[in-house]
């Protein structure tokens, strides 16, 4: 019944929750005597606080309580974990103290009986500041004379320099017969969950213990900073990752209002909550993506690129946030791709701007480097008049290659080390799941016709199942039914599914018969989170070991009940029985009774229960990989982009589950289009943003999506005793790159040439086209 | 995300609602689905509401005269819904079309929607094509006012304190008139950066009452008589769209502070939407 | 909150109720905090999103764009209604769960009233017909095209191929 559950679209255990509104998000938690919290930010990009005048707002009816910085001076900052030693610790605090940086930035918060009134109240504190220089713009910014400094004790906006240095890129240089540079810049845009954050303290544990319910991708670790920046042991807190509606890496950020809300409902002794704005949202949570990337390649005569250096600056807003140099080390180690290229120099800066700041979103640093090599791969093909398919192949390692160590590395992650995949067989496969003959020729009819069409293509190569480990419990009760507690936090990825596939599979049950906990670290002892595209594979792999472990224990069990030899004994169909005996077995369910502490503990058993714990450690990072391509046509009247056709071969391993593994590459798509095609955060010059929530921050809708065939390859990983890799972020990472291919591919022929990913917004594109004579304007 | 404090009446005559909407801060209640969320986000403060839903007869949809009188209280679904709608006034079908999403319709009036006069709206450019004529009432008085008078800029119209629509009037079209709507936005269902309101008559191939408004170029709908007229004009075997949209590009090119993207745009629109009511006749 | 309420009368779900509320009290709060019905969410407050979509006399609206006192006299149908009494999913919910038509699930609810509320109406609704409802709703995790299959088969028509 279960055995060849793995690899097949089980529908999933989550989905019946969600559908009938019975799902419990953050918002939806309502405690006795639970108070509201607003938080007063900053109005001014840069600016000295002189004054804070609190007591009208402390005055308003319902109002308990207004913190400012002076509060939780004491306090220390909320910490980056991906900062290393040379790093200035440019670090956010709770609160604003005597300066704000950006617009958004926690000042003050205000607690009150309801809601509403909270939002009264906020209104009524009153900030007086001395306005600073503003600086906004990336390269001003990391200059040597920038017109501010963020922190001036530091001296300098570059907060850290990643480096990355492999075989000797001057000499391939001296060496090249071609040389091409292009600069190219990226946009500010963001993840833009459809839950916003938001979080629940409650101070009312036993002895003061907190619990704290937050929307977050990463509960443990959570509790671990938490503990930190108060000083108290994480014994004294639970965090609690209720259902969450979507992260994309926002929500893998450790934020002010998961301390000061603590600080709160610890102080009047009642929980506190407080639910984000979505005008706010757009201010304070993570921001992603802007880079600008200056990319130089050695090109042979033959179209080898023999080499690449890459100088980049990563516009991180005010602050360093919890994984805010993994941008600019994710693109800078990843920037090849699939592509040999042997020699090969990065130097990317973590700048400090006076934004919101930016961290992770979905894909990480990936997208922005696949957007520049592909890009660049194109370009040389077409300057050097070879075909763009053909130039990939020649420059692509190949599955012999493999494992092949690229001689960089990821901060936090570690040593890149591509494992397995078939690159070239996974462009070929895309290029017949897309017909791109076929699109070529039909292309080639559409210009005649003067229609502006592009064909785009991205090979890529994604860090996924990152480390350090993971973990999985794995318990059987008296009542035969299994119960898992994993240490990932999913939020949509439909894990639970995935994890009780391979626990069903394993013990050979029918996957009703399991249940999945996790978010919950007094439920879930240990864990790391979800992210990295990292769940099903890493949290996957735990629970699977936990499971088998507790397969072997239920044999041991099962053949003192049966009286017979553990070799004796067989599993079958989730019970344990003497092999050749059929009919003469032991339910799981008699076995779990058996190893209760009230019988005598079995023989050869140190432990008592049916239960078992697995932590997988991560050897290395498993490397994902995939091919996408996408055809676009752009209305030369209207600049309007429109994508007509994607497909897409995507290799993260073993899949434990096609449906749910499509679902995240169709999702990934749409948020690498939604990126490209319309949403943007700008700042006017006095860095206020110009987004105040959807009604100007426009996420693509179904109309916008085109038809996607995905197809799939399968490259296990040794370094997965599964073989699963990851599949979280692919969709976004490619998109990116092959969606801004095809429109670079349809405004080449006007000798329109692109450098950067718009975003490609009607009046941008028309802009383009009407510079270079086209479209009906010029 | 939440409403600053406000009182709240709902009267059920439309005497006591001008009544209470002669106090001062007063601000009448329609559909809401504009107000609302910018109540929400604290941009408008009224000191109190005057909700219009118990007022009786502001429901109505009645032609009579050669005129169709839709009253304020009219939502988009119901407008789109009205036979009475689709035989004297095509072109508010063709538009509602692209008004916000049917959640928004079921609630949003047509007059609500004109009171707001936000330049990405498409009601506007209707009510200026057709020359539609609103009906403003107060405690004391009554006054009319066309479209094209009534749209003073982006987010102002010309109504006073105290003041409600009570009515829109259209004139019914003549028969054999065709209607097209075309917008560009950065994608569905989001605010227009340009569009183009076209009404047009064809009778035995020749047109006749064409009515071409565009939006986005100034921040009220802007009527391009010229293209009318040339249009009007045109002798038989006329490439009707290519004439519209260079007319268009001449009209929209020589104007001062239009806007570069939809001057742009809005030429080629143009012909589409002649070109789309001309394969409809 | 502000001072002014008033007493308003509203069934949800086919049950009466009867709730004094503050004037400013957003229909989407009443929901939420007042009867409790979570399964209504807010995703902005601000009309683009239809994560709070809710059915009010048959229609679909924004509950995040009604105050609660506008719904005074009105039935309201929320998520919470929509599965038989003894749990068993409306047709709608088994069809988004078997195209996988949902991931985090927060924007959903908002989807399955709008597609209770076309289907009442249009039993058969056609491809244009869904893309409209459709315009009315962000979602942020499926990319759209496994609601699209969902709401095909609802209509009968076949998953793929009617584009």
């Amino acid at each position: 019944m279960a055995v060849g559950l793995v690899g097949t679209s089980v529908r999933r255990i989550e989905d019946h929750r969600l559908l009938t509104g019975k799902a419990c998000y953050v918002a939806d938690i309502v405690l006795p005597q639970m108070l509201h919290m607003a938080v007063v930010r900053s109005t001014r990009a840069h600016a000295e606080i002189v004054e804070i005048r609190v007591d009208k707002a402390l005055a308003y009816p319902g109002v308990r309580l207004v913190l400012t910085g002076e509060d939780v001076r004491h306090l220390g900052p909320l910490p980056c974990i991906d900062l290393f030693p040379d790093s200035k610790p440019a670090l956010h605090r709770v609160l604003a103290l005597d300066k704000v940086r950006y617009v958004g930035e926690p000042i003050a918060v205000v607690i009150a009986d309801d809601g509403y009134a909270v939002e009264d109240a906020a209104e009524l504190v009153e900030v007086v500041y001395r306005d600073l220089p503003v600086v906004l713009d990336l390269g001003e910014a990391a200059s040597e004379a920038p017109p501010a400094l963020l922190y001036p004790e530091f001296d300098t906006n570059v907060a850290n320099v990643c480096r990355q240095e492999v075989g000797d890129p001057d000499a391939a240089f001296t060496d090249a017969a071609h040389v091409f540079e292009e600069t190219f810049r990226i946009h500010r845009y963001a993840a833009a969950p459809m839950e916003t954050r938001g979080v629940v303290a409650d101070p009312t544990g036993q002895g003061g213990r907190i619990t704290l319910h937050t929307s977050t991708q990463f509960p443990h670790l959570v509790r671990a900073f938490l503990g930190g920046v108060l000083g108290i042991p994480e014994s004294d807190i639970r965090v609690v990752a209720p259902d969450v509606g979507g992260g994309f890496g926002a929500k893998c950020e450790f934020y002010p209002e998961e301390v000061i809300s603590v600080v709160a409902a610890r102080r009047l002794g009642r929980p506190v909550r407080w639910i984000e704005g979505r005008q706010e949202h757009f201010v304070a949570t993570t921001h992603a993506r802007e880079q600008i990337h200056t990319m130089r390649a050695a090109v042979d005569a033959d179209g080898i690129v023999t080499a690449v250096t890459l100088r980049s600056l990563t516009s991180n807003g005010a602050a360093m946030f919890t994984l805010a140099t993994t941008p600019a080390s994710i693109s800078s180690a990843m920037l090849r791709g699939p592509y040999r290229i042997p020699n090969y120099r990065a130097e990317s800066l973590s700048v400090l701007t006076n934004k919101t700041p930016l961290a992770v979103y979905r894909g990480a640093g990936h997208p922005q480097a696949v957007l520049c090599m592909e890009l660049m791969m194109d370009r040389i093909a077409r300057d050097l008049g070879i075909d763009r398919i053909d130039l990939r192949r020649r420059n692509m390692l190949t599955k012999g290659e493999l494992p092949s160590d690229r001689g960089t590395a990821i901060v936090l992650a570690g040593k890149v080390v591509y494992d397995t995949g078939d690159y070239p067989g996974c462009l070929d496969q895309v290029l017949e799941l897309a017909g791109w003959d076929d699109r070529l020729r039909r292309q080639a009819e559409a210009r005649g016709e003067g229609r502006i069409v592009g064909l785009g293509v991205a090979c890529f190569v994604e860090e996924t199942a990152i480390g350090p480990y993971e973990t999985g419990h794995v318990r059987v009760d008296g009542s035969g039914k299994v119960t898992v507690l994993t240490g990932a936090s999913p939020h949509g990825q439909g894990t639970a599914t995935a994890i009780a596939q391979l626990v069903a599979e394993e013990l050979q049950i029918p996957i009703a018969d399991v249940t999945v906990r996790h978010g919950d670290t007094d439920v879930v002892a240990d864990g790391v989170g979800t992210f990295a595209s990292r769940g099903g594979a890493i949290a996957g792999a735990a629970a699977r070991l936990a499971a088998h472990k507790v397969r072997e224990k239920a044999v041991l069990i099962a053949s003192e009940l049966l009286e017979a030899a553990a070799v004796d004994v067989a599993w079958v169909d989730g019970r344990a029985e003497i092999v050749g005996v059929p009919g003469r077995g032991v339910t799981l369910a008699e076995i779990a009774r058996r190893a209760t502490a009230w019988n005598s503990l079995p023989a050869g058993l140190s432990s008592f229960n049916l239960d078992e714990v697995a932590h997988h450690q991560v050897p290395g990072i498993a490397f994902a990989n995939a091919a996408h391509v996408v055809e676009v046509e752009i209305d030369r009247d209207t600049g309007t982009v429109r994508v007509l056709d994607y497909a897409v071969v995507h290799d993260s391993g073993r899949i434990i589950n096609p449906m749910i593994v499509e679902g995240q590459v169709h999702g990934g798509i749409a948020q690498g289009l939604g990126g490209l095609l319309m949403e943007e955060i700008a700042y006017d010059a006095t860095g206020r943003p110009l987004v105040s929530g959807f009604q100007d921050y426009f996420l693509p809708t179904s109309a916008e999506m085109p038809d996607i065939r995905t197809g799939f390859m399968e490259s296990p990983t040794p370094l997965n005793p599964y073989g699963m890799k990851g599949a979280g972020e692919g969709g976004t990472t490619g998109a990116v790159g092959a969606i801004t291919g095809a429109i670079a591919d349809a405004l080449a022929p006007l000798g329109i040439r692109v450098a950067g990913d718009g975003p490609f917004t009607p009046p941008a594109v028309m802009a383009l086209l009407r510079a270079r004579g086209e479209g009906v304007g010029a | 995300m939440k409403p600053a404090p406000f009182d709240y009446e709902s009267p059920v005559t439309l005497d006591d609602a001008l009544a209470l909407l002669d106090r001062p801060g007063a601000c009448p209640l329609a559909g809401g689905q504009s107000l609302i969320p910018n109540l929400s986000m604290r941009r408008t403060r009224p000191d109190l509401l005057v909700d219009l839903r118990r007022v009786p007869d502001l429901r109505s949809i009645e032609t009579n005269a050669g005129t169709l009188r839709i009253g304020p209280m009219v939502t988009f679904a119901e407008a789109a819904a009205s036979p009475e709608v689709r035989d004297a006034c095509p072109l508010v079908i063709e538009a509602i079309r692209h008004v916000g999403s049917p959640a928004i319709r079921n609630r949003g009036t047509l007059a609500g929607n004109l009171v707001w006069a936000d330049p990405a709206s498409e009601l506007p450019l209707v009510a200026v094509a057709l020359g539609a004529v609103l009906t403003l009432r107060r405690r004391d008085g009554e006054r009319e006012v066309a479209a094209a008078d009534f749209l003073l800029g982006a987010f102002e119209c010309a109504i006073r304190p105290g003041e409600i629509v009570t009515s829109i009037r259209f004139p019914v079209a003549g028969p054999g008139a065709r209607a097209s709507f075309a917008e560009v936005s950065p994608r569905r269902n989001a605010p227009a950066l340009a569009a183009v309101a076209a009404q047009i008559e064809v009778v035995d191939g020749k047109v006749r009452a064409a009515r071409i408004v565009v939006g986005g170029v100034h921040p009220v709908p802007l009527r391009l008589t010229a293209v009318e007229v040339a249009l009007e004009d045109a002798g038989p075997g006329t490439d009707l769209p290519d004439l519209g949209a260079s007319v268009a590009k001449r009209a929209v090119g020589s104007l001062p502070d239009a806007a570069d993207y939809a001057s742009a745009v809005v030429p080629p629109l143009v012909g589409r939407t002649i070109a789309s009511i001309l394969a409809a006749s | 909150m502000g001072t002014d309420t008033r007493e308003i009368r509203v069934t949800v779900n086919g049950a009466p109720t009867r709730s004094t509320v503050p004037v400013r009290l957003l229909l989407s709060d009443f929901l939420r905090d007042v009867l409790g019905l979570t399964g209504t969410h807010v995703g902005c407050g601000q009309g683009p999103c239809g994560s709070c979509t809710v059915l009010a006399d048959g229609d679909t609206v924004r509950s995040c764009l009604m105050l609660a006192v506008q719904a005074d006299g009105m039935e309201i149908e929320t998520i919470e209604g929509v599965a038989a009494a003894d749990g068993t999913p409306h047709r709608i919910q088994e069809a988004f769960r078997e195209h996988h038509a949902l991931q985090c699930g927060f924007c959903t609810p908002g989807i399955v009233m709008a597609t209770v509320g076309l289907l009442r109406r249009t039993p058969c609704p056609s491809a244009a017909e869904r893309a409209e409802l459709m315009e009315g709703h962000l979602c942020r995790c499926t990319g759209y095209r496994n609601i699209d299959e969902a709401l095909a088969a609802l209509s009968g028509a076949e998953p793929r191929g009617e584009h």
